[in-house]
């Protein structure tokens, strides 16, 4: 047998004996080598054409060695038992042939012994195969697993079930008759556009430097404003949401402020309920500031009758806010209405003593009672709707309440949530990048599964609603702590947590400041009624009463309780002039010392159950006064700005 | 006749092992007392033998050792360890076990059952 004929085209021909030095000294066991012995032991050609085997017969120990895929040692050991076992076999007679054929399959001799020869490799070479093949398995189940779960994530879409534009609508649907809305409107679009004043217009008064521009505004829209007090007496505002009346009415709109038909969608198109256009909101802030500057008007030309006019229309205003399915942004706006209307009628109480007459006073008296008797409490409905809106066009829905994120609830959510988290930076990225895309293609799914169901955030959304709405039930000073704002923090803090709420923790609104607005103008409201009686009684007794149950209950029914504690309102005269007044959120009465200007809007925040460290705060010294509620405590003039510093 | 490869692999172990119990032997031998002392029977094909012996050696039932003996080549010699003898009584106690349900059951015929008894 020639040296050709026994080699494996493919396999050992590196390995030739007395091909080189290097061969010899590469093909050393280790082993010998240490022993001093220095001989080709692990050449596996060497062993196998030193053998003299037939061709076939060595062609085969090379087929089953190179299928086998043996460590070299393992290799020479098969080698030298092969090349024994034909030798063997030839000594006993046998041919080539038959050695071959008695041998079997060579393929499956090959695996056998690869698998057999493993069973003997050292425990760390198993547990390291153990390891890369169970990573293999692992990474393979997972990448299935995950390709699964972002095939169900990408094939799901949302189902809009619900148009709540016309739920909401439905819900004020009144006779057209009896809409203020499309007055209102009509008398926006007839005055003239509200001048671009350099002065805060709304508070201007008389014998202030701009008040002829006021006036004189006011003489030329005379017409509309009588159209806005003819309003006010509607029973119903009847604004309706994606109203396309409104988008008709803003094409007579000539300069556009209203803003009637800037790209608002109709309540047909079911758009996103949290994009609905409110302008109505604006058109009932800026009549209301022109009506409240006409009462001062009226009431500075001692014509008490259309002070009164305009005060009662204010309130009227108020009420019409707060319709069904009105939006916080609706009721926010309506408490804003009445406190301007608070605001002016202490104005002209204290400015104009004499203007009203005593009918006229109990007149504003009954209206303010009136408005106090309806129903005002605070509406969360469409705050929801808006939330199930979002839900639904973020979620699949399963027709029982439940469904999962989809991809356009990802990007309506990345739209809406405006939130640094990674999936959206990296959605962002993805606008601009392909490779960021790509890759937000790959997380997204799984950034998805983090996100709760809508099962679960529609009941975490409802349940914090609910906390809140349960702390603030009954008077402030008994409200109990507020468990809705304590529920927000825990979830934002865990960041299981902060994924699992994700959409609904963008949409709370603040219960509190919800309900502490709500409180801040019926103190205003209270005092109001105070101021209304002790007006009453001057005119009777040409003095001021030395409390206020003195006013009891022939002018007033009875002494309104300070929000801040619950005791009685606190009243003092200070040189001659009566001081109406809550002790405030430092629960520590100053005698109607008033708190700085900068401080009354943050003072108005302290209603309810504080915290120590609130507490702290609003006991601090920029806190030490008290809130006067009557007469107005007018904001200091700014200095001009080159003016020198007082001494 | 051959016998089907899922008996044979039940077989040809304890056959193996059997055969190494009275000394060490080298794989052609095995594999020639196999086919002679079975008839043929658990000729299990040589490709198939030395996987099986390599098997047992990772088990540590048999110990494997190349020896260089006068006048002749180099053979590797598998002998049985005290962890092979005790898995051939065991698995002999099984085969008999079988045989007689077997026999019991008329699938071996009662003239053959001799052996088993």
């Amino acid at each position: 047998m020639s040296d050709s004929e026994s080699r494996d085209p493919n396999s050992e021909q590196a390995i030739s004996p007395g091909r080189s030095r290097w061969s010899w000294v590469l093909h050393m066991p280790l082993s010998s080598v240490l022993r001093g012995e220095f001989s080709p032991g692990l050449d596996v050609h060497a062993i196998i054409s030193g053998a003299g085997l037939p061709a076939p017969v060595a062609a085969l120990i090379w087929d089953v060695l190179r299928r086998g895929r043996l460590w070299r040692s393992e290799r020479v050991d098969v080698a030298r038992e092969l090349v024994a076992h034909f030798a063997d076999g030839a000594a006993a007679g046998r041919t080539s042939e038959q050695l071959v054929a008695d041998f079997g399959d060579v393929k499956t001799a090959a695996r056998l012994i690869r698998q057999a020869k493993r069973r003997n490799r050292p425990v760390w070479w198993q547990t390291w195969h153990f390891a890369v093949w169970a990573s293999v398995w692992l990474l393979a189940i997972t990448t299935i697993g995950y390709g699964l779960l972002a095939a169900r994530f990408y094939l799901g879409r949302p189902t809009i079930a619900h148009n709540y534009w016309h739920e909401i609508n439905a819900a004020r649907k009144v006779p057209e008759a009896d809409r203020a809305w499309p007055l209102y409107r009509q008398a926006a679009i007839d005055m003239e556009p509200t001048p671009i004043f350099d002065f805060n217009w709304r508070e201007e008064r008389p014998g202030g430097e701009h008040w002829a521009a006021i006036e004189g505004y006011l003489a030329r829209n005379r017409a509309a404003l009588d159209l806005t007090r003819t309003a006010a007496e509607k029973p119903q505002l009847g604004f309706l949401v994606g109203d396309p009346g409104d988008f008709a009415a803003g094409s007579e709109d000539k300069n556009k402020a209203l803003g009637l038909s800037n790209g608002g969608l109709t309540a047909d198109e079911n758009g996103e309920l949290i994009a609905m256009k409110l302008p109505h909101l604006q058109v009932l802030r800026d009549l209301a500031s022109w009506l409240g500057l006409d009462a001062i008007r009226a009431a500075a030309a001692n014509d008490g009758a259309a002070a009164v006019d305009d005060l009662s229309a204010l309130v009227a205003m108020s009420e019409q806010t707060h319709a069904p399915r009105t939006t916080l942004v609706d009721q926010l706006v309506g408490l804003a209405l009445l406190e301007l209307a608070l605001r002016q009628t202490g104005r002209i109480l204290a400015d104009y003593p004499q203007v009203l007459s005593e009918d006229q006073i109990r007149g504003l008296a009954h209206r303010l009672a009136a408005y106090r008797g309806g129903d005002r409490s605070v509406e969360w409905t469409a705050e929801r709707m808006a939330f199930q809106d979002f839900l639904q066009r973020i979620y699949t829905d399963d027709g029982s309440g439940d469904g999962r994120i989809t991809p356009a609830g990802i990007e309506l959510f990345d739209q809406m949530a405006d939130r640094s988290t990674f999936i959206n930076q990296l959605v962002k990225a993805g606008r601009v990048s392909s490779a960021a895309a790509t890759l937000a293609y790959l997380l997204e799914p799984g950034a998805a599964a983090l996100i709760g169901s809508r099962r679960e955030n529609s009941d975490f959304y409802d349940a914090v609603i609910q906390a809140g709405l349960r702390a603030h039930h009954g008077w402030p000073w008994r409200w109990a702590p507020d468990l809705s704002m304590e529920m927000i923090r825990t979830a934002e803090n865990d960041m299981r947590n902060r994924w699992r709420y994700a959409p609904a923790l963008v949409f709370f609104p603040s219960v509190s400041g919800m309900f502490k607005a709500v409180e801040r103008n019926f103190q205003k409201l209270d005092a109001t009624e105070v101021a209304l009686a002790l007006a009453l009684w001057h005119k009777r007794h040409g003095a001021w009463p030395e409390r206020l149950d003195e006013l009891v209950p022939a002018m007033l029914p009875e002494v309104p309780r300070d929000r801040f504690d619950g005791q009685p309102m606190r009243y003092a005269v200070r040189d001659g002039r009566p001081v109406v007044y809550s002790i405030g959120p430092d629960r520590d009465d100053d005698g109607g010392r008033p708190l700085g200007d900068k401080e009354v809007g943050m003072a108005e925040t302290g209603f309810g159950r504080l915290s120590d460290e609130q507490l702290k705060h609003f006991q601090s010294p920029e806190f030490d006064g008290d809130l006067v509620l009557w007469p107005p405590v007018e904001p200091t003039p700014e200095p001009p700005p080159d003016a020198p510093a007082a001494e | 006749m051959r016998i089907e490869r899922e008996m044979m692999r039940g077989a040809g172990p304890v056959a193996v092992l059997k055969l190494l119990e009275s000394g060490a032997k080298y794989g052609y031998e095995l594999v020639e007392t196999l086919a002679t002392r079975s008839d043929g029977v658990l000729d299990m094909g040589q490709s198939t033998l030395y996987p099986l012996l390599y098997n047992l050696e990772a088990q540590g039932l048999v110990r494997a050792e190349w020896r260089e003996e006068a006048s002749a080549r180099p053979r590797k010699y598998y002998a049985l360890t005290a962890k092979g003898k005790k898995r051939l009584a065991h698995d002999s106690l099984q085969w008999q076990a079988v045989t007689r349900a077997m026999l019991g059951l008329g699938v071996i015929d009662p003239a053959l059952g001799g052996a088993a008894g």
